[in-house]
Protein backbone atom coordinates (compact mmCIF):
# COMPACT_ATOMS: atom_id res chain seq x y z
CA UNK A 1 0.00 0.00 0.00
CA UNK A 2 2.78 2.24 0.90
CA UNK A 3 4.59 1.59 -2.42
CA UNK A 4 1.62 2.40 -4.02
CA UNK A 5 1.19 5.62 -2.53
CA UNK A 6 5.13 6.72 -2.84
CA UNK A 7 4.22 5.78 -6.97
CA UNK A 8 1.25 7.93 -6.49
CA UNK A 9 2.78 11.02 -5.60
CA UNK A 10 5.78 10.22 -7.56
CA UNK A 11 3.55 10.40 -10.60
CA UNK A 12 1.76 13.47 -9.64
CA UNK A 13 5.23 15.25 -8.99
CA UNK A 14 6.70 14.42 -12.20
CA UNK A 15 3.50 15.76 -13.93
CA UNK A 16 3.49 18.84 -12.25
CA UNK A 17 7.38 19.52 -12.73
CA UNK A 18 7.47 21.48 -15.51
CA UNK A 19 9.77 19.61 -18.49
CA UNK A 20 13.31 20.66 -18.39
CA UNK A 21 13.90 23.33 -21.19
CA UNK A 22 16.77 22.03 -23.71
CA UNK A 23 18.31 25.14 -25.78
CA UNK A 24 20.76 25.13 -28.49
CA UNK A 25 21.96 28.55 -29.44
CA UNK A 26 22.63 28.46 -33.75
CA UNK A 27 23.88 30.78 -36.33
CA UNK A 28 25.41 33.07 -34.25
CA UNK A 29 26.76 36.71 -36.24
CA UNK A 30 27.46 40.02 -35.00
CA UNK A 31 26.73 42.60 -37.76
CA UNK A 32 29.63 45.03 -37.23
CA UNK A 33 29.38 49.31 -36.91
CA UNK A 34 32.01 51.44 -36.23
CA UNK A 35 29.75 52.41 -33.19
CA UNK A 36 29.17 48.96 -32.17
CA UNK A 37 27.17 46.46 -34.00
CA UNK A 38 24.14 43.82 -34.03
CA UNK A 39 24.15 40.40 -32.60
CA UNK A 40 21.80 37.80 -34.26
CA UNK A 41 21.15 34.15 -33.14
CA UNK A 42 18.45 31.23 -33.35
CA UNK A 43 17.44 29.91 -30.07
CA UNK A 44 15.67 26.58 -30.67
CA UNK A 45 14.03 24.88 -28.07
CA UNK A 46 13.07 21.83 -27.42
CA UNK A 47 12.49 21.09 -23.50
CA UNK A 48 10.11 22.96 -21.82
CA UNK A 49 9.75 27.07 -21.60
CA UNK A 50 12.85 29.56 -20.23
CA UNK A 51 13.02 33.12 -20.74
CA UNK A 52 16.30 34.79 -21.75
CA UNK A 53 17.31 37.26 -19.18
CA UNK A 54 20.63 39.36 -20.81
CA UNK A 55 23.24 38.99 -23.34
CA UNK A 56 26.67 40.11 -22.50
CA UNK A 57 29.96 40.89 -24.24
CA UNK A 58 32.28 41.90 -21.22
CA UNK A 59 35.01 42.03 -24.29
CA UNK A 60 33.22 44.70 -26.16
CA UNK A 61 31.49 46.78 -23.96
CA UNK A 62 27.78 47.09 -23.32
CA UNK A 63 25.13 44.49 -24.85
CA UNK A 64 21.69 45.00 -24.44
CA UNK A 65 18.75 43.18 -26.03
CA UNK A 66 16.39 45.59 -28.22
CA UNK A 67 13.42 44.79 -31.18
CA UNK A 68 12.84 46.80 -33.92
CA UNK A 69 9.68 47.45 -34.70
CA UNK A 70 7.97 49.02 -38.07
CA UNK A 71 4.54 51.19 -37.56
CA UNK A 72 4.34 51.93 -41.58
CA UNK A 73 6.99 53.23 -43.24
CA UNK A 74 8.08 54.47 -39.51
CA UNK A 75 11.05 52.23 -37.63
CA UNK A 76 11.50 51.99 -33.65
CA UNK A 77 14.24 50.35 -31.82
CA UNK A 78 12.97 49.69 -28.06
CA UNK A 79 15.17 47.69 -25.09
CA UNK A 80 13.50 44.27 -24.35
CA UNK A 81 13.81 43.44 -20.68
CA UNK A 82 13.48 39.62 -21.29
CA UNK A 83 12.30 37.46 -23.81
CA UNK A 84 9.98 34.33 -23.12
CA UNK A 85 11.16 31.01 -24.96
CA UNK A 86 8.69 29.00 -25.81
CA UNK A 87 8.23 25.04 -24.95
CA UNK A 88 8.94 23.42 -27.74
CA UNK A 89 9.63 27.00 -29.86
CA UNK A 90 11.98 28.89 -31.21
CA UNK A 91 13.14 32.63 -31.04
CA UNK A 92 15.06 34.35 -34.08
CA UNK A 93 17.26 36.94 -33.18
CA UNK A 94 17.38 38.29 -36.96
CA UNK A 95 17.84 42.02 -38.67
CA UNK A 96 15.06 44.08 -38.34
CA UNK A 97 13.28 42.24 -35.13
CA UNK A 98 14.77 41.16 -31.98
CA UNK A 99 18.62 41.73 -31.96
CA UNK A 100 21.27 42.45 -29.44
CA UNK A 101 22.77 45.77 -29.66
CA UNK A 102 26.40 46.02 -29.12
CA UNK A 103 28.20 49.31 -28.10
CA UNK A 104 31.81 49.41 -27.53
CA UNK A 105 34.62 52.08 -28.87
CA UNK A 106 34.45 52.56 -32.30
CA UNK A 107 36.56 49.82 -34.01
CA UNK A 108 35.94 47.70 -31.53
CA UNK A 109 34.42 44.92 -33.38
CA UNK A 110 36.67 43.75 -36.58
CA UNK A 111 35.65 41.38 -39.12
CA UNK A 112 37.60 38.16 -38.81
CA UNK A 113 37.69 38.56 -34.63
CA UNK A 114 34.90 36.34 -32.96
CA UNK A 115 33.29 37.57 -30.11
CA UNK A 116 31.77 35.01 -27.44
CA UNK A 117 28.71 36.23 -26.27
CA UNK A 118 27.23 35.11 -23.07
CA UNK A 119 23.38 34.45 -23.24
CA UNK A 120 21.86 33.60 -19.63
CA UNK A 121 18.30 32.16 -19.00
CA UNK A 122 16.43 31.79 -15.82
CA UNK A 123 16.06 27.72 -16.23
CA UNK A 124 18.78 27.33 -18.59
CA UNK A 125 21.18 29.19 -17.19
CA UNK A 126 24.86 30.96 -18.83
CA UNK A 127 25.56 29.58 -21.75
CA UNK A 128 28.20 30.60 -24.14
CA UNK A 129 28.24 31.20 -27.90
CA UNK A 130 31.23 32.18 -30.12
CA UNK A 131 29.75 34.56 -32.86
CA UNK A 132 31.77 35.83 -35.75
CA UNK A 133 32.05 39.36 -36.82
CA UNK A 134 30.90 40.00 -40.27
CA UNK A 135 30.62 43.33 -42.17
CA UNK A 136 27.11 44.76 -43.23
CA UNK A 137 27.19 44.08 -46.55
CA UNK A 138 27.48 40.05 -45.57
CA UNK A 139 24.61 38.04 -47.52
CA UNK A 140 20.99 39.23 -46.09
CA UNK A 141 19.25 35.53 -45.67
CA UNK A 142 16.22 37.45 -44.36
CA UNK A 143 14.74 39.15 -47.52
CA UNK B 1 -2.83 64.60 -25.80
CA UNK B 2 1.00 65.78 -25.54
CA UNK B 3 3.24 67.45 -28.10
CA UNK B 4 4.81 64.17 -28.95
CA UNK B 5 1.54 62.47 -29.91
CA UNK B 6 0.62 65.51 -31.44
CA UNK B 7 3.71 65.33 -33.65
CA UNK B 8 3.57 61.90 -34.70
CA UNK B 9 -0.17 62.52 -35.67
CA UNK B 10 1.53 65.44 -37.86
CA UNK B 11 3.86 63.27 -39.30
CA UNK B 12 1.50 60.35 -40.07
CA UNK B 13 -0.62 62.86 -42.04
CA UNK B 14 2.62 63.70 -43.81
CA UNK B 15 3.07 60.17 -44.68
CA UNK B 16 -0.58 59.28 -45.63
CA UNK B 17 -0.24 62.18 -48.41
CA UNK B 18 2.79 61.11 -49.52
CA UNK B 19 1.27 57.42 -50.14
CA UNK B 20 -1.58 59.14 -50.92
CA UNK B 21 0.39 60.92 -53.69
CA UNK B 22 2.16 58.15 -54.62
CA UNK B 23 -0.90 55.79 -55.73
CA UNK B 24 -2.69 58.65 -57.31
CA UNK B 25 0.64 59.00 -59.84
CA UNK B 26 0.52 54.96 -60.21
CA UNK B 27 -3.02 55.10 -61.15
CA UNK B 28 -2.40 58.35 -63.20
CA UNK B 29 0.25 56.58 -64.79
CA UNK B 30 -1.88 53.02 -65.40
CA UNK B 31 -4.73 54.17 -67.19
CA UNK B 32 -3.43 57.51 -68.42
CA UNK B 33 -0.77 57.70 -70.52
CA UNK B 34 0.11 61.24 -71.63
CA UNK B 35 1.75 63.70 -68.52
CA UNK B 36 1.51 61.99 -65.83
CA UNK B 37 0.82 64.03 -62.51
CA UNK B 38 4.16 63.84 -60.74
CA UNK B 39 4.35 64.37 -57.18
CA UNK B 40 6.75 66.59 -55.87
CA UNK B 41 8.86 64.79 -52.74
CA UNK B 42 11.94 66.85 -51.59
CA UNK B 43 13.34 70.15 -53.24
CA UNK B 44 16.61 71.27 -53.69
CA UNK B 45 19.00 71.12 -50.21
CA UNK B 46 22.61 71.58 -49.79
CA UNK B 47 24.45 69.41 -46.84
CA UNK B 48 27.55 68.63 -45.77
CA UNK B 49 29.42 65.37 -47.17
CA UNK B 50 31.79 63.07 -45.90
CA UNK B 51 34.71 64.50 -46.74
CA UNK B 52 33.38 68.09 -44.89
CA UNK B 53 32.93 69.75 -48.12
CA UNK B 54 29.42 70.88 -49.26
CA UNK B 55 27.13 69.14 -51.07
CA UNK B 56 24.16 70.62 -53.18
CA UNK B 57 21.86 68.32 -54.35
CA UNK B 58 22.36 69.95 -57.63
CA UNK B 59 24.69 66.79 -58.27
CA UNK B 60 22.21 64.76 -58.28
CA UNK B 61 20.61 66.63 -61.46
CA UNK B 62 20.48 63.61 -64.44
CA UNK B 63 21.43 60.91 -62.09
CA UNK B 64 19.12 57.91 -60.55
CA UNK B 65 19.06 58.08 -57.27
CA UNK B 66 18.26 56.04 -53.91
CA UNK B 67 17.47 58.42 -50.34
CA UNK B 68 17.68 56.74 -46.99
CA UNK B 69 17.18 58.74 -44.19
CA UNK B 70 19.58 56.86 -41.20
CA UNK B 71 21.78 57.43 -38.68
CA UNK B 72 25.40 55.71 -37.55
CA UNK B 73 24.46 54.90 -34.21
CA UNK B 74 21.77 52.46 -36.02
CA UNK B 75 22.70 48.89 -35.65
CA UNK B 76 20.32 47.19 -37.31
CA UNK B 77 17.83 48.48 -39.88
CA UNK B 78 20.39 51.09 -41.65
CA UNK B 79 23.47 49.00 -42.19
CA UNK B 80 21.02 46.18 -43.61
CA UNK B 81 18.88 48.89 -45.89
CA UNK B 82 22.18 50.64 -46.92
CA UNK B 83 24.19 46.74 -47.36
CA UNK B 84 20.86 45.88 -49.02
CA UNK B 85 20.99 49.08 -51.78
CA UNK B 86 24.88 48.16 -52.72
CA UNK B 87 24.32 44.19 -52.93
CA UNK B 88 20.94 45.13 -55.44
CA UNK B 89 22.94 47.69 -57.33
CA UNK B 90 25.80 45.49 -57.99
CA UNK B 91 22.83 42.51 -58.92
CA UNK B 92 22.07 44.93 -61.36
CA UNK B 93 25.39 44.75 -63.19
CA UNK B 94 25.12 48.19 -64.61
CA UNK B 95 27.82 49.54 -62.16
CA UNK B 96 27.80 52.11 -59.77
CA UNK B 97 26.44 54.33 -62.82
CA UNK B 98 23.12 52.42 -62.29
CA UNK B 99 21.97 54.73 -59.48
CA UNK B 100 23.18 56.76 -56.41
CA UNK B 101 22.67 55.82 -53.07
CA UNK B 102 22.43 58.74 -50.76
CA UNK B 103 22.13 58.43 -47.01
CA UNK B 104 21.44 61.03 -45.08
CA UNK B 105 21.82 61.49 -41.13
CA UNK B 106 19.06 62.49 -39.18
CA UNK B 107 21.44 61.97 -36.34
CA UNK B 108 23.32 65.49 -36.94
CA UNK B 109 24.45 66.04 -33.28
CA UNK B 110 26.38 62.84 -33.55
CA UNK B 111 27.20 62.44 -36.94
CA UNK B 112 30.00 64.35 -37.92
CA UNK B 113 31.25 64.26 -41.21
CA UNK B 114 34.01 61.58 -40.35
CA UNK B 115 31.40 59.94 -38.64
CA UNK B 116 29.44 59.20 -41.54
CA UNK B 117 33.06 58.45 -43.50
CA UNK B 118 33.80 55.73 -41.07
CA UNK B 119 29.98 54.53 -41.76
CA UNK B 120 29.89 54.47 -45.16
CA UNK B 121 33.28 52.39 -45.84
CA UNK B 122 31.37 50.03 -44.46
CA UNK B 123 28.99 48.79 -47.28
CA UNK B 124 32.61 48.23 -49.94
CA UNK B 125 30.85 50.36 -53.01
CA UNK B 126 30.50 54.45 -53.42
CA UNK B 127 27.86 55.79 -51.15
CA UNK B 128 26.99 59.49 -51.06
CA UNK B 129 27.05 60.20 -47.00
CA UNK B 130 25.64 63.87 -45.90
CA UNK B 131 25.37 65.40 -42.78
CA UNK B 132 24.60 68.95 -41.98
CA UNK B 133 23.50 71.20 -39.02
CA UNK B 134 19.96 70.55 -37.03
CA UNK B 135 18.74 73.47 -38.86
CA UNK B 136 19.34 71.95 -42.44
CA UNK B 137 18.77 68.34 -41.73
CA UNK B 138 15.22 69.68 -39.82
CA UNK B 139 14.50 71.44 -43.79
CA UNK B 140 15.42 68.25 -45.66
CA UNK B 141 13.33 66.18 -43.91
CA UNK B 142 10.43 67.81 -44.34
CA UNK B 143 10.59 68.51 -47.49
CA UNK B 144 11.37 64.98 -48.10
CA UNK B 145 8.40 63.93 -45.50
CA UNK B 146 10.34 62.07 -43.48
CA UNK B 147 9.76 61.50 -39.86
CA UNK B 148 12.34 61.09 -36.46
CA UNK B 149 13.04 61.48 -32.91
CA UNK B 150 15.04 61.32 -30.56
CA UNK B 151 14.09 58.47 -28.07
CA UNK B 152 16.59 57.81 -25.04
CA UNK B 153 17.70 54.38 -24.35
CA UNK B 154 18.87 53.39 -20.46
CA UNK B 155 22.82 54.06 -20.87
CA UNK B 156 22.13 57.54 -21.18
CA UNK B 157 22.12 58.09 -24.95
CA UNK B 158 19.65 58.01 -27.24
CA UNK B 159 18.14 56.19 -30.16
CA UNK B 160 15.99 57.82 -33.24
CA UNK B 161 13.30 56.38 -34.99
CA UNK B 162 12.73 57.40 -37.93
CA UNK B 163 10.96 57.00 -41.63
CA UNK B 164 12.82 53.87 -42.99
CA UNK B 165 11.52 53.57 -46.56
CA UNK B 166 14.22 53.96 -49.12
CA UNK B 167 13.19 57.48 -51.98
CA UNK B 168 13.32 56.73 -55.17
CA UNK B 169 13.92 59.30 -58.25
CA UNK B 170 14.44 59.36 -61.70
CA UNK B 171 17.27 60.74 -64.08
CA UNK B 172 15.21 63.47 -64.53
CA UNK B 173 14.50 63.98 -60.58
CA UNK B 174 10.96 63.16 -60.46
CA UNK B 175 9.81 61.23 -57.81
CA UNK B 176 9.99 57.46 -58.12
CA UNK B 177 8.25 55.78 -55.13
CA UNK B 178 9.75 53.86 -52.11
CA UNK B 179 11.11 50.50 -51.56
CA UNK B 180 10.12 50.05 -47.81
CA UNK B 181 12.16 47.58 -45.17
CA UNK B 182 9.92 44.36 -45.63
CA UNK B 183 9.78 44.73 -49.56
CA UNK B 184 11.34 41.29 -51.03
CA UNK B 185 14.73 41.52 -52.70
CA UNK B 186 13.00 41.28 -56.37
CA UNK B 187 10.20 43.69 -56.08
CA UNK B 188 13.24 46.00 -54.73
CA UNK B 189 15.26 44.78 -57.60
CA UNK B 190 12.52 45.67 -60.31
CA UNK B 191 12.45 49.00 -59.09
CA UNK B 192 15.93 49.62 -58.66
CA UNK B 193 15.53 48.75 -62.15
CA UNK B 194 13.34 51.10 -63.32
CA UNK B 195 14.94 54.40 -62.02
CA UNK B 196 18.32 53.39 -63.30
CA UNK B 197 16.71 52.81 -67.05
CA UNK B 198 14.92 56.16 -66.83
Amino acid sequence: MRAFASLVVLTIVTACTPKAPQIEITDPVIIATPTGGAAYFTIHNEGGGDRLLSVETPSIGEASMHETTRDGSITRMRAVEAVDIPAGGDIVFERGGLHVMLMGSTGALQPGKPVQLTISFERSGNMTITAPIKAPDAPVEAM
Amino acid sequence: MNLRAIRLILWALVGLAVIGGMAFVLLRQSSVSTAPAQVKVGAPFTLTDSDGSRFSSERLAGRPHAIFFGFTHCPDVCPTTLARLAKLRKELGRGEDAFDIVFVSVDPERDKPEEMARYAKLFSTPLIALSGSLAEIHSVKESFGIYSEKVPDKFGGYSVDHSAQVLLFNRDGSFAGTIAFDETNPVALQKLANISQS
